[in-house]
């Protein structure tokens, strides 16, 4: 089981971007994203449109709800970490955006299912201070030319 | 002989996004470039609003282009399916891992009919 402390693993790659929860650097943000995956994972084309929408997805989803009660806009962090084979991405706001009404349009609400159903391990927590996502996705090889890439000890 | 009129593009500016529309007889082609997300799904959706105000036999929403395709664009075709029924038929264009699979996942494709490319669409609703 991973520690929640978070180790200077110098060997995992690691991403991260602080940004304002809005539509527009979800979008630049999420581009950045991409191009980090296809510099230091080795997976198919349907493996990087699944991580990538499903990250999307948790991105979008502060910048739409998260801080709609507040007087302005805050932030969303992306932080990824790929070691071993597993990719995990968490992303984070400060503002209430999760609840559990079950009563969705047709139109509305594809967002969590979508997560779920790209990633290998979703969970969505709310805290006092605001939600957590975490998506893993496993079996993700490293780039070969990665530096500090490592195979399973 | 088909009557295609090339009638308008807008560019949102976000670069790579693009939306046209065309038609091929009484049929309209809503075709769209780039990523379709939060930020530019409401320009799709407007341009489909458009089309269908002019009455067309069918709607096609052409995503060969379209290399995101966010739950925001997927909302957008499943509203704009709603606005169209029961007058206008919609269907989509799209083939590949970033549209069509997320519309086969989503169950969208249950009830908006997908072709994987232009030809087969135009084929099928001008038959």
């Amino acid at each position: 089981m991973n520690s929640p402390t978070r180790r200077a693993d110098t060997a995992d790659a690691q991403f991260l971007r602080v940004v304002a929860a809005d539509a527009r650097t979800v979008s630049t943000v999420r581009n950045e994203f991409g191009r980090w995956i296809r510099t230091h994972l080795a997976v198919d084309e349907e493996r990087i449109s699944d991580i990538v929408l499903a990250v999307n997805e948790a991105l979008a989803n502060s910048a739409e709800f998260a801080y709609r009660t507040f007087p302005k806009a805050g932030t969303v962090s992306l932080e990824a970490r790929h070691g071993a084979a597993s990719l995990v991405v968490e992303v984070s706001d400060n503002g209430v955006w999760y609840d559990e009404d079950p009563v969705r349009s047709r139109t509305r609400g594809r967002g969590i299912p979508l997560m779920k159903a790209l990633s290998d391990g979703a969970t969505i927590e709310r805290r006092p201070d605001g939600t957590l996502v975490r998506l893993r996705f496993d079996d993700c090889g490293a780039a070969a030319d990665r530096p500090g890439a490592m195979s399973d000890a | 002989m088909d009557a295609q009129q090339e009638s308008s593009s807008t560019n949102s500016d976000v670069a790579n996004f693009a939306i046209g529309e065309k038609w091929v007889g009484s049929v309209a082609i809503v075709s769209a470039t780039g990523a379709i997300d939060m930020l530019t799904a409401p320009e799709l959706a407007q341009a489909i609003r458009t089309s269908l105000d002019k009455q067309p036999t069918a709607v096609i929403v052409d995503l060969t282009d379209v290399d995101f395709l966010a739950s925001a664009g997927m909302q957008v075709l499943v509203a704009a399916n709603e606005d169209a029924e029961p007058d206008t038929r919609l269907v989509v264009v799209a083939d590949g891992p970033a549209t069509s699979r997320p519309l086969k996942i989503t169950g969208i494709t249950n009830f908006i009919d997908l072709y994987p490319n232009l030809d087969d669409a135009l084929e099928k609703l001008t038959a």
